[in-house]
C-alpha cells in the first residue's frame, strides 16, 4: 500500500513541478528573451488538470473536501454511519451514471488536438472520467463500510 | 425555474447537509439534473475540462499555495514577526497589535486566511498566552479576526474566484483590495488598542529604532514578495498567473539559497502538500462550472436580474441586500462556495445596476471572509481553536466586538467606493 501511495504522489509531484516550470518558463521566455512559447500554456493547464485529478483520486481523503459539517460534526455515531450510507450511494450511484457519457466524449475528443502541440485532447480528458469511476466506488465503499459499523454496532447491542 | 432545477437543488442541499464534500454535491445534483432533463450527460465532462482548458487564471491559484507553503516552511515568518513586534510592539496591548501587523505583512505573500490563523497566529497565540498576560479567548479572537485580511490584500485566492465566477480583472481586483486591508487592519488595531486600555492589557518593551531598522533588514527579501507580484502585473510584463509562479520561485529562492530552511525532503513535502491543497480547490471550482451550465440553462441571472429591475431597486440598496445576505449566507457556507456558485448568479443583476465588477467583487470578498469568524461555520474560529487548543465558545464570546468592527469597515467600503477604486482606477482599470 505505501508503494502505491508513494507512486500517486509521485505522479502528483511530478504534474505540479511540470505545471509550475512551464508558467515560470513561459514568463521567464516572454520577458528575458523576448520569445513567447505558446506551447508552455498548454503544457501548463493540461499537466495541472491531470495532476489535480489524479491527486483528487488517490491522494485526498473524502473528509479533507470542502464540507458543509455544520449538522454532521454534531450527530452520533449512528447517525454520521446513516449519513455516509445514504450520501455515499447516492452519490455513488450518480457519478457512475455520468460514465458513458464521459466515455462517449472522451472518444469524440480523440478527433479533436490541442492548438499548438497538436495533441489528441482525450489524453487529457480520460482523466475525468477516471474520477467519476474512482471516486464512485470510493464513496460506495466508504457507504458499505457506514453499513457494516451499523451492523456491528446493533450486534454488540 | 423547473421542476427539475428545484429536485436538483434539493438534492445538492441534502447531499450538503448529510456531509458529502461540496464539490462532488454539486457534480453529482447537476448529473441528476441533466438526467431529468434528458440532456445528454457528455454535459458533466464537457462542462468541467472546457471550463478550466478556457479559464488560464485559475492556475494562479496552486501558484499561490505553493509560494504560501514555501513561505511558512522557513524562517521567513520569524523575521516578520521579529521586525512587527520592533515596529509596534510598545503600543497599548502589544501583542495584538503586531498580531494584526503581522497579518497584514504576511497577507502580502500567503493570500490565504487559515494560513494565516495556523501558522504565525499560532506563535503569537502562543506568546499571549504566556504567563496568561492576555486571556486566551482574547488572544484566539485577535489572532482569528486579524487572519481575515490575508486575502483581502494581495495576492488573493477568493479574488481569483470571483475572478473566474464574474469574468473580471483580477490585477484590478488585487489593486481594489489594498486599501481595504489597511483600512481593516488599521480599524482592528484601534479597536485593540481601546480594549486593551479598558482591560489594562500590557505593552512590550520598546526597542531602539537602529534594532529595528535592522529587524527590517532581515526580513527586507520576503518583504519585497507583494512589491514583485504587483510590479510585475502592473507593468505589464506578466499575468497573474506568471506573478504567481515568479512570486513562488522568488520564495523558493529565499528559503533554499539564501536562508537555506529548506531542502530537498522538505521540498518534496511541500510539493505534495501544495498539490493536495490545490486538488481541493479544484474539486469546487470543478462542481461550480457545471452548477454554472444548470443555472445557465435555467436563466437563473437572466431572471435574477429581471426581478431586481422590475423592483425598480437603487444600487446601493441592491448592494446593502445582497452584503446582508451573504453575512448570513457566510455564517453557514464556506466562502468558495459562496464565490463560485452564488456569485456568477448575482453578478448580472449588479452590473446592471451600474455596479463597478471591482467594487462589487472586493466588498463580496471582504463579506465573505467576515464569515470566516462568524459562528457556526467560523472555519477560522475553529482553526484558531484546534491549533491552540483554546475553548472554541471563549474565542467567540471575544470576538463580537472584532466582528463588529469588520462589519463597520464593510458598510463603509459599501457606501464610499472610492476605498476599493482609488488605486484601480490610477492603473486604468
Amino acid at each position: 500500500m505505501t508503494v502505491l501511495r508513494r507512486f500517486a504522489q509521485a505522479i502528483s509531484i511530478i504534474f505540479f513541478l511540470t505545471t509550475f516550470l512551464a508558467v515560470l518558463g513561459q514568463a521567464s521566455f516572454r520577458y528575458l528573451f523576448n520569445m513567447p512559447v505558446g506551447w508552455a500554456v498548454e503544457v501548463a493547464i493540461n499537466s495541472f488538470l491531470v495532476g489535480s485529478w489524479w491527486t483528487i483520486c488517490w491522494q485526498v481523503a473524502l473528509r479533507e473536501h470542502v464540507t458543509f459539517d455544520v449538522v454532521y460534526e454534531i450527530l452520533p455515531e449512528r447517525g454520521r454511519a446513516l449519513c455516509r450510507c445514504v450520501g455515499g450511494l447516492v452519490t455513488g450511484a450518480l457519478l457512475l451514471a455520468a460514465v458513458p457519457g464521459s466515455l462517449k466524449y472522451v472518444e469524440v475528443m480523440n478527433r479533436i488536438t490541442t492548438g499548438v502541440l497538436k495533441l489528441p485532447l482525450s489524453w487529457v480528458y480520460w482523466i475525468f472520467t477516471l474520477f467519476l469511476i474512482v471516486l464512485a466506488l470510493r464513496f460506495i465503499l466508504d457507504a458499505v463500510r457506514a453499513i457494516a459499523s451499523l451492523t456491528i454496532a446493533e450486534r454488540s447491542a | 425555474m423547473s421542476s427539475e432545477f428545484l429536485i436538483m437543488a434539493a438534492l445538492l442541499i441534502g447531499s450538503a447537509i448529510i456531509g458529502v464534500p461540496i464539490g462532488i454535491a454539486l457534480i453529482s445534483s447537476s448529473i441528476a439534473y441533466l438526467w431529468m432533463r434528458g440532456l445528454p450527460l457528455t454535459m458533466a465532462t464537457d462542462a468541467v475540462m472546457q471550463g478550466f482548458s478556457s479559464n488560464y487564471i485559475f492556475l494562479a491559484i496552486p501558484l499561490f499555495i505553493f509560494a504560501a507553503r514555501v513561505m511558512n516552511a522557513g524562517t521567513i515568518t520569524d523575521r516578520m514577526l521579529a521586525f512587527a513586534m520592533g515596529a509596534i510592539g510598545h503600543a497599548r496591548g502589544g501583542l495584538a497589535q503586531v498580531n494584526v501587523l503581522t497579518s497584514l505583512i504576511f497577507s502580502g505573500m500567503s493570500g490565504s486566511a487559515s494560513a494565516d490563523a495556523a501558522g504565525i497566529g499560532s506563535v503569537l497565540v502562543r506568546m499571549m498566552r504566556e504567563k496568561n498576560r492576555y486571556p486566551d479567548g482574547f488572544a484566539g479572537a485577535i489572532t482569528a479576526a486579524s487572519s481575515v485580511i490575508g486575502p483581502i490584500f494581495p495576492p488573493s485566492i477568493p479574488m481569483i474566484f470571483y475572478a473566474i465566477s464574474a469574468n473580471a480583472s483580477v490585477g484590478g481586483l488585487f489593486l481594489g483590495g489594498v486599501l481595504p486591508a489597511i483600512l481593516i487592519a488599521l480599524a482592528l488595531m484601534a479597536a485593540s488598542y481601546w480594549i486593551s486600555a479598558r482591560r489594562g492589557f500590557p505593552t512590550e518593551e520598546r526597542i531602539p529604532p537602529r534594532k529595528v531598522l535592522s529587524l527590517f533588514r532581515s526580513a527586507a527579501l520576503p518583504l519585497l514578495t507583494p512589491v514583485i507580484l504587483l510590479a510585475g502585473i502592473y507593468s505589464g510584463a506578466m499575468t497573474p498567473t506568471e506573478a504567481a509562479a515568479v512570486a513562488a520561485f522568488y520564495a523558493m529562492c529565499i528559503s533554499v539559497f539564501v536562508y537555506r530552511t529548506v531542502g530537498f525532503r522538505g521540498f518534496i513535502d511541500i510539493l505534495i502538500e501544495s498539490a493536495e491543497k490545490s486538488a481541493v480547490v479544484v474539486m469546487i471550482i470543478a462542481g461550480a462550472f457545471l452548477f454554472s451550465s444548470v443555472i445557465a440553462i435555467e436563466r437563473l441571472p437572466n431572471a435574477l436580474a429581471q426581478w431586481v429591475d422590475s423592483w425598480d431597486m437603487a444600487p446601493t440598496a441592491f448592494f446593502l441586500l445582497v452584503n446582508a445576505v451573504f453575512l448570513v449566507l457566510g455564517m453557514l457556507l464556506p466562502a468558495a462556495t459562496i464565490l463560485l456558485v452564488i456569485v456568477p448568479v448575482i453578478v448580472p443583476a449588479a452590473l446592471g445596476l451600474g455596479i463597478d465588477p471591482i467594487h462589487f467583487g472586493v466588498v463580496i470578498v471582504i463579506n465573505t471572509m467576515i464569515g470566516l469568524v462568524t459562528p457556526p461555520y467560523g472555519v477560522l474560529i475553529f482553526v484558531v481553536s484546534a491549533v491552540n487548543r483554546i475553548n472554541a465558545w471563549s474565542i467567540i464570546r471575544e470576538i463580537v466586538p472584532f466582528i463588529l468592527v469588520l462589519v463597520a469597515s464593510l458598510l463603509l467600503l459599501v457606501l464610499v467606493p472610492d476605498f476599493v477604486m482609488l488605486l484601480p482606477r490610477q492603473f486604468g482599470y
